[in-house]
């Protein structure tokens, strides 16, 4: 036997589904507020064509349905239930953003096409579709896709311009866009984590009154 | 080094994703100041937001319930539809019963013969018990030959 092996730890053990209960139970307000402004946020970041209907409250819900089946595991010994549950909210808004992206053409995403039927000279009922050859994507969702490509320019020019006049905020969302995280952005523009959390809520801030 | 976003839509991906890191990692009170900010009530969030949970909760558990019963049903539903074969003739039945508990001496005690010595089993204890026997498997066990059918 080896001496010098270091003692495996032992597995960590999934949460029973009383354990789970009890974290829901123990959950803060603090605690469910950063779970309902995340979900808010990730539904926005995937746009409401890949949410297909779906709201934060369906991400909340997601989540926990996931966790309690088992298809996502919770390991108290290895994560706390509110980070754990920000996880999945994550993972899952990136798959939804991920399936809309494989399956544009598929029918849950469509638009019914009598909605966007429309008549020939004579009156019939014609397809938009008809007489195209295998389109990637019908003419509706192009058009839709256009119109949230066009919407998502107008929400990012106007969070730019609403902060032409602030230097720090600026600095920020340059930073953002240019792929930095938090701690890379305060050591690049000398914040400190107060300045940079400040700046970062009055972002927030007004990118709420933007998007409302 | 930097690294420039492709679409107008990474551009506010990202900033969104600037966001998120913040509120995943921001102070409590700070969110909750923000919220009330907001005009919202951190509050009622937490009472519809637990409720969200609970609801999955629930409906998980009423899943698991539906699944039970499903499974039980099936199970008896099987129980039911096996074909018992038992042999034909009364001797046969008795000398099969008298076999299994020799072989397996714990089911005599389990089917209590009230007092009645084994011998004193009619004909139709004898089939009942086969038929229990049966269902509980123990004569998939046991070889039923054609001879005994």
């Amino acid at each position: 036997m080896d001496q010098d092996a270091a003692p495996k730890a032992p597995p960590a053990k999934a949460a029973t589904q009383a354990e789970i209960i009890q974290a829901i139970e123990a959950l803060t307000p603090e605690d469910t507020e950063r779970l309902e402004q995340v979900a808010k946020n990730r539904i926005i970041r995937i746009g409401r064509r890949a949410a297909n209907l779906r709201t934060g409250e369906d991400l909340i819900q997601e989540a926990m349905t996931r966790s309690l089946e088992g298809r996502r595991e919770w390991c108290p010994q290895n994560a706390k239930f509110v980070p754990f549950l920000v996880g999945v909210i994550w993972s899952i808004a990136s798959e939804w953003a991920g399936h809309r992206k494989r399956n544009v053409d598929s029918p849950e995403y469509a638009v019914a096409e009598s909605q966007i039927t429309k008549e020939d000279e004579e009156g019939n009922a014609l397809s938009p579709f008809a007489g195209l050859k295998t389109p990637d994507q019908n003419i509706e969702d192009q058009m839709i896709d256009a119109e949230n490509q066009a919407e998502q320019k107008v929400l990012a020019d106007s969070i730019e311009r609403c902060f032409e006049q602030d230097e720090n905020a600026s600095y920020v969302l340059m930073g953002w866009q240019d792929g930095m995280d938090g701690p890379r952005i305060q050591k690049e523009f000398g914040f400190n984590e107060k300045t940079y959390r400040a700046i970062v809520r009055r972002i927030k801030r007004n990118l709420r009154k933007i998007i409302n | 080094m930097s690294d420039k976003p492709k679409s107008d839509a990474e551009r506010l991906g990202r900033i969104l994703d600037g966001l998120a890191e913040y509120i995943r990692s921001a102070p409590g009170d700070e969110l909750l100041e923000d919220a009330r900010s907001e005009g919202r009530d951190p509050a009622q969030t937490a009472a519809r937001v637990k409720g969200l949970l609970r609801q999955a909760v629930k409906s998980h558990q009423q899943k698991q319930l539906k699944k039970a019963q499903e499974d039980y049903e099936r199970e008896v539903t099987a129980i039911r539809s096996r074909g018992i074969k038992l042999p034909q003739s009364a001797e046969r039945r008795r000398t099969l019963l008298a076999t299994i508990f020799t072989r397996q001496p714990q089911l005599k005690l389990a089917f209590t013969f009230q007092n009645r010595g084994f011998s004193e089993l009619t004909d139709e204890d004898i089939s009942n018990h086969l038929r229990k026997l049966a269902l509980l498997g123990v004569l998939d066990e046991m070889q039923v030959t054609e001879d005994d059918e």
